[in-house]
């Protein structure tokens, strides 16, 4: 009994002591005096886990600088500049794989250089895990970075998070989807995708202005995702004023699966067939809608607008195939991000919403540098 | 042996009898309530809509008769295809060879999973749940996260798309569902006049009494899952030739819907039960499902409610018809 009673005191003390030394980063605790020191600064920092607000303690970190607020977006962009210290800075997006967010981590990769920083980059497999990435999230503000850019998945879903964060005296930097929070230092991402849907209704009626009814059917991603529903219902509430304009149907694609957007193109086609114009709501599902009409061979037959970019539409737009994408400008998200918290964390001002913005391409301007600059591959 | 066999055959015939009339039904059903379900054009969409996940649930349905199961095929594709185009684009080998040694990977990754559940004894749906997410990791980790495009291989994707048909018939049936029909009469084959077949059924009846009576259960096993894995390759290279690149984010999920068509098609979760005819069937059941419901408009959400339900509702068939006998 004496001999496991002893061994279980042992391991107890390992287990606080290795939590401590996980807890306290950098600062190798000192052996002899960590157990008890440890075990209630554990308990202070599970007192702040709980969103109350009641001990609002202020960030540790004095040389943090300020926010310029402003009710509008701004398009002014931030520069980079070389970081006084060596930041932690952690990235959670919204995904990995598409190149969407390849193309987010890029312009992070771009900015950390120049920065003369170092980050950690992490996202979820797809953009239904909301709670996966809450999860992520919770380890990295236990892991104390000096600031975190997040791409939320769900705006609401993050918020205790975020609350946590801040009693932690974590400053964070929201990309892609805002929050209706302002906990978060700056808000960097395409604003009004609203606007996106409404440039296509508004493109839609330019392009048949006088036909007597335009059937339009659109591919989208989900049903959740705020890109993904402001886009749809911005442009199915645009469309009332162009009476010609027939929304007919929506397919979603689980998340922009290729295959499923494809497979729902070709139903629709076969369903309508007076069909003129495919929308594809983002970038996996207009290349599905493209590989749809090049499977059946209507290439020519339909207008086709898309959203984002990537290699398969920028080639279907060079040869006539897509008429033309809203590109947004994932790559600018993402440098913006390590800039401006780069420039915070460094005592500097910014700017509270950042707008990179939408940016029609089609062959016409395709080759131009300003489109050149924000469409990926 | 025998006996087990004669019992079989009757029922069997029975129950593929009643998929094959639900799955008429269902075809009745939505060319009445739609002109446009019933064109030609439409059927060469759904026959193409098939192909993955048919070729993926003939690999599932044999596993599952030998009374195991198998949820990795999804990113197992996956893996195969990012394999593929690796091959293919980065080593720059010829596009057969490239293929075929994508199926090949798919091969080893069924041998893997078969030689960890045959000898080592680890539960199937525990060795394929692991084997699902090393194989996804493996694609985005071999993938740099990024889809590989098969640009530079010429008329890569008249495998699944192009109509040799089209050129002497004028009518675009895509090359690809000949394809799946002659894997689907290989593997019929395979499961129905040969000792593969016969052992994996009485496997997957009773393992012990087949172990008993002398088979080498380790061995078949194997050879049931080393098959699945190279039907995860041949779904591959569809895959890829229908998007023409190798995208590391899709193909998971994919073995769900696989499972689901094996069911529909009267395979049984605890083994000894199924033909790949069945299967094929209940592949069809789910795609003409979809398309149709597609074709009506209903909106995405109810169409997976709606599938759903048909799983069920065969099982559920199939036990009704067990205790009639």
């Amino acid at each position: 009994m004496k001999k496991k009673f002893v061994s279980m005191l042992l391991s107890a003390v390992l287990v606080t002591m290795a939590l401590a030394g996980c807890g306290a980063g950098g600062n190798a605790p000192e052996s002899s005096t960590t157990p008890a020191a440890e075990s209630t600064e554990n308990a202070e920092s599970a007192e702040n886990v709980e969103p109350s607000g009641e001990t609002d303690t202020a960030p540790a970190d004095n040389t943090q600088g300020t926010v310029k607020e402003s009710a509008e977006p701004t398009t002014e962009l931030a520069e980079a500049e070389p970081a006084k210290e060596k930041y932690q800075i952690a990235c959670l997006t919204r995904g990995l794989y598409h190149n969407y967010h390849q193309s987010v981590k890029a312009g992070l990769d771009a900015a950390a250089k120049d920065c003369g920083i170092e980050y950690t980059f992490q996202g979820t497999e797809n953009e239904t895990q909301v709670d996966k990435q809450v999860e992520m999230l919770s380890t990295i503000i236990d892991q104390k970075p000096d600031a975190i850019i997040l791409g939320p998945l769900d705006s609401e879903a993050v918020m205790p998070q975020l609350e946590r964060a801040k009693e932690a005296g974590i400053p964070v930097i929201i990309i892609d989807q805002p929050v209706d929070s302002d906990i978060p230092i700056c808000t960097i991402t395409t604003y009004g995708h609203a606007n996106g849907g409404i440039f296509m209704a508004d493109k839609i009626n330019e392009l048949y202005p006088n036909e007597e009814k335009v059937q339009v059917a659109m591919i989208a991603s989900d049903q959740y995702s705020d890109y993904s529903v402001q886009r749809r219902d911005a442009f199915i509430e645009k469309i009332k004023d162009y009476p010609q304009i027939e929304l007919v149907d929506i397919q979603y694609s689980d998340g922009g699966d290729q295959l499923k957007a494809a497979d729902g193109t070709k139903a629709i086609i076969e369903a309508y067939p007076d069909l003129k114009v495919i929308i594809g709501s983002g970038e996996g599902n207009a290349v599905g809608v493209l590989n749809a009409l090049k499977e059946l061979g209507k290439e020519s037959e339909y207008t086709v607008l898309g959203f984002d970019s990537g290699k398969v539409q920028l080639e279907a737009i060079a040869s006539g195939t897509e008429f033309g994408t809203e590109a947004s400008f994932p790559y600018m998200i993402g440098y913006q991000g390590i800039v401006n918290a780069v420039r915070y964390l460094n005592g500097g001002e910014i700017n509270s919403k950042i707008d990179t913005g939408y940016y029609w391409v089609d062959k016409d301007n395709l080759d131009t540098p300003e489109a050149q600059l924000r469409v990926y591959e | 042996m025998n006996t087990n066999k004669k019992t079989t055959i009757a029922p069997g015939v029975l129950q593929k009898a009643i998929i094959l009339g639900s799955l008429i039904l269902i075809i009745i059903i939505f060319s009445l309530l739609s002109p446009n379900f019933l064109t030609l054009s439409n059927i060469g969409g759904i026959l193409l809509a098939t192909t993955v996940n048919g070729i993926l649930s003939i690999g599932i349905t044999y596993v599952m008769i030998g009374g195991g199961c198998d949820i990795s095929v999804g990113t197992n594709m996956t893996l195969c295809g990012v394999m593929m185009a690796v091959f293919a684009i980065t080593f720059h080998l010829p596009a057969v060879l490239s293929v075929l040694l994508g199926i090949l990977v798919g091969t080893v990754v069924g041998i893997v999973n078969g030689f960890m559940i045959a000898k080592c004894k680890v539960p199937p749906f525990i060795q394929t749940l692991g084997m699902m997410m090393i194989c996804k990791g493996l694609a985005l980790v071999i993938s740099g996260a990024k889809p590989i495009y098969m640009d530079d291989i010429e008329n890569y994707q008249i495998i699944a798309t192009g109509s040799v048909i089209q050129k002497i018939t004028g009518i675009n049936i895509p090359n690809g569902i000949f394809i799946m029909i002659g894997i689907t009469i290989v593997a019929s084959f395979l499961l129905n006049k040969t000792i593969l077949g016969r052992y994996t059924f009485a496997i997957g009846s009773n393992e012990e009494a087949a172990r008993l009576s002398g088979v080498n259960v380790v061995k078949w096993k194997l050879i049931g899952y080393a098959l699945c894995g190279t039907m995860s390759g041949f779904a591959a290279w569809f895959m890829t030739a229908r998007l023409n690149s190798a995208q590391p984010s899709t193909g998971a999920g994919y073995e769900m819907d696989a499972i689901a068509a094996c069911i529909i098609g009267g395979a049984s979760m605890s083994g000894g039960e199924g033909s790949v005819s069945g299967t094929i069937i209940g592949a069809f059941v789910m795609s003409v499902l979809i398309n149709g419901l597609r074709i009506m408009s209903v909106p995405s959400e109810w169409q997976t409610v709606v599938t759903g339900a048909v799983v069920i509702f065969a099982v559920y068939l199939d036990t009704l018809r067990k205790k009639g006998k």
